[in-house]
């Protein structure tokens, strides 16, 4: 059971080309798309998730045309959007049980014992009563991870789950998604690099439109190894730098600038080989010194 | 090539029960409002009728706050949606097209519920005040409708016996359910309702400007207008069965001042009314929902 994406294209009306000619294989497991902000990977969930057309291309889940057979996708999908529009009037329990009925789940015994069950897992059970306008910014997104697994999907869609949680609910959050991905093609939509090196077991990395990477990310990482070079430096010194070398990325240090390029020799002094890591690929990936 | 296992999709019954309850939550807030209103409505209608002495003749056909309800359910239906964006909703195992019909036709149940309390209040009140019910009423009726002004000489009055129908007691059921079609299908068709909305005003007082300048030619708008608000078969057909616009202050050349009516309300005519109305909005919503059907390739 896999996911197969081919050709596929989209332009907007005003122009914008979400997607050029994207083709992806993503397997079993926790696979995770890589980019910056406006790369395309909300339009490509929005299509796998059967609430976009693209204007060409195909997507297959195992023997399911997504592109046509929409309802037959949406039985097995578990989706969970960037916003997740709650009824902030109503608990936990109420629109867990709601949404449980929308996906089939009609017998009421078995519902409420999913339903009890996707609290526990969620960690949401002491809260199941208080009305959802009264979570936190993370409770919703673990509730949200709730009814996205309603009804056992084969297919769930995780976009862009982690922006704007405090670190301690994005690593109560990442435990949760990392129990996902054993008997489902989990897809995590991100462009927070650390979330993908934490949980997939494989990833694309997307840029205007374009796959420009589909690897494993333990590969991937070793691939770079003796290519990452590293030097701090003061902020006036960065122009040249540049000029010289192929700065992949930048960062402060203590008021200090942490320079990384690439290289497949020693760059000169100064330079000392690092242990690259995701972040590495991803930036090298974009620069265009990943092949 | 892999087989997926699937569960069934809820079945039609249980996803009308599900919107119902949930589009129940919605409106909690503008219910408890209307109830603190209706409230002190009772009280000051109370209070007046003590004074008086006065019954109140229980009249739901002459209530416009039915059609309004309709008007502005849809908004407490449908807030916190995207009908058009990538919603959570639409992800779900049911058919978009049926999924929204389910949601208008949710909001419709508590709409009737919500109206026929309102007639039920009316009903209540009047039986509390010693009013009547279905009894014959003496009208002051124009002899001729040309002759409807705000002074009117005496002679020009007639007096008539009159006795309201009970199928106007539909009035108000019917005229929410148009208005609510309507302003669903306003809702569900466009992705900017109000936009709409004011750009038509908009629009019609520019258009109606530039016709006026040229000459003053109305461009037919005024007569159009004035049958589609005020027609046989215009709005006020169908909110209050014409009442509003048959029935007029005038004073007397004796200085009384009375209630006139230009005709007495018609069933019939307010049955057609309601017919083309409920007909029109039916059509409409069923033209926008469409713009939710699946997007099936060939």
């Amino acid at each position: 059971m896999e996911i197969q994406i081919r050709n596929l294209s989209k332009t907007y009306a005003n122009g914008v080309h979400a997607l050029k000619d994207v083709t992806l294989t993503i397997p079993r497991g926790m696979f995770g798309l890589l980019g910056p902000n406006g790369a395309g990977k909300s339009t490509l969930m929005r299509m796998i998730a059967t609430l976009q057309e693209p204007d060409q291309g195909s997507i297959r889940f195992g023997d399911i045309d997504v592109l046509r057979q929409k309802e037959k996708v949406r039985e097995t999908l578990g989706y969970l959007p960037q916003e997740f529009g709650v009824y902030p009037k109503v608990t936990g329990a109420q629109l867990l049980e709601h949404f449980a009925v929308l996906k089939g789940i009609t017998n009421r015994r078995s519902r409420r014992e999913i339903v009890d069950a996707l609290l526990h897992q969620t960690n949401l059970y002491e809260v199941r009563n208080k009305k959802l306008g009264g979570y936190s910014g993370g409770m919703r997104q673990r509730f949200g991870v709730a009814v996205a697994l309603l009804g056992d999907p084969k297919l769930i869609i995780v976009d862009e789950p982690t922006a704007g949680l405090d670190p301690a609910e994005r690593v109560r959050f990442l435990n949760l998604l990392s129990e996902l991905g054993e008997d489902a093609v989990v897809i995590l939509s991100t462009h927070i690099v650390d979330d993908v090196s934490e949980l997939c077991s494989r990833l694309a990395i997307i840029s205007k439109g374009t796959i420009l990477l589909e690897a494993e990310p333990l590969q991937a990482v070793a691939a770079m190894r003796g290519r990452i070079w590293q030097r701090v430096i003061e902020k006036t010194g960065l122009d040249e730098i540049r000029r010289a070398h192929s700065v992949i990325s930048t960062k402060l240090l203590a008021g200090r600038t942490v320079v990384r390029v690439h290289s497949t020799t020693a760059p000169g002094a100064g330079f000392e080989p690092v242990e690259p890591d995701l972040e590495d690929v991803y930036f090298s990936t974009m620069t265009g010194h990943y092949r | 090539m892999t087989s997926t296992t699937f569960h069934s999709p809820p079945r039609t019954r249980d996803v009308l029960l599900a919107q119902i309850r949930a589009v129940g939550v919605a409106p909690q807030g503008p219910a408890l409002a209307a109830m603190a209103v209706v409230a002190l409505a009772t009280l000051f209608i109370t209070i007046e009728s003590l004074k008086t002495g006065k019954g109140i003749a229980f009249h739901p056909e002459r209530q416009m706050l039915p059609g309004i309800m309709g008007l502005l359910l849809p908004i407490m239906v449908w807030r916190g949606e995207e009908r058009f964006g990538a919603s959570f909703l639409w992800t779900l195992p049911v058919d978009r097209w049926r999924h929204a019909l389910a949601k208008v036709f949710a909001g419709w149940v508590w709409l009737m519920g919500g109206v026929a309390l309102f007639v039920f209040w009316s009903l209540a009140l009047t039986l509390l005040s010693g009013g009547t019910i279905l009894a014959e009423e003496t009208l002051r009726l124009l002899r001729s409708v040309s002759l409807a002004s705000r002074t009117l000489d005496p002679a020009a009055v007639e007096t008539v016996r009159w006795t309201p129908e009970p199928l106007l007691w539909l009035a108000p059921l019917t005229s929410a359910t148009a208005t609510y079609l309507l302003a669903s299908a306003l809702g569900l068709g466009t992705r900017h309702p109000l936009r709409w909305i004011v750009g038509s005003v908009i629009g019609f007082y520019v258009v109606s400007g530039v016709g006026e300048a040229a000459n003053g030619v109305w461009l037919g708008f005024e007569p159009l207008l004035e049958s589609v608000f005020e027609g046989p078969y215009g709005l006020d057909a169908l909110l209050t069965a014409r009442t509003t616009f048959l029935n007029i202050e005038a004073t007397l050349t004796t200085g009384d001042r009375v209630e006139v009516w230009r005709a007495l309300p018609d069933a019939g005519q307010w049955a057609t009314a309601t017919l083309l109305w409920m007909g029109a909005g039916l059509v409409t919503l069923l033209a926008a929902a469409f713009r939710h059907r699946e997007g099936r390739r060939a």
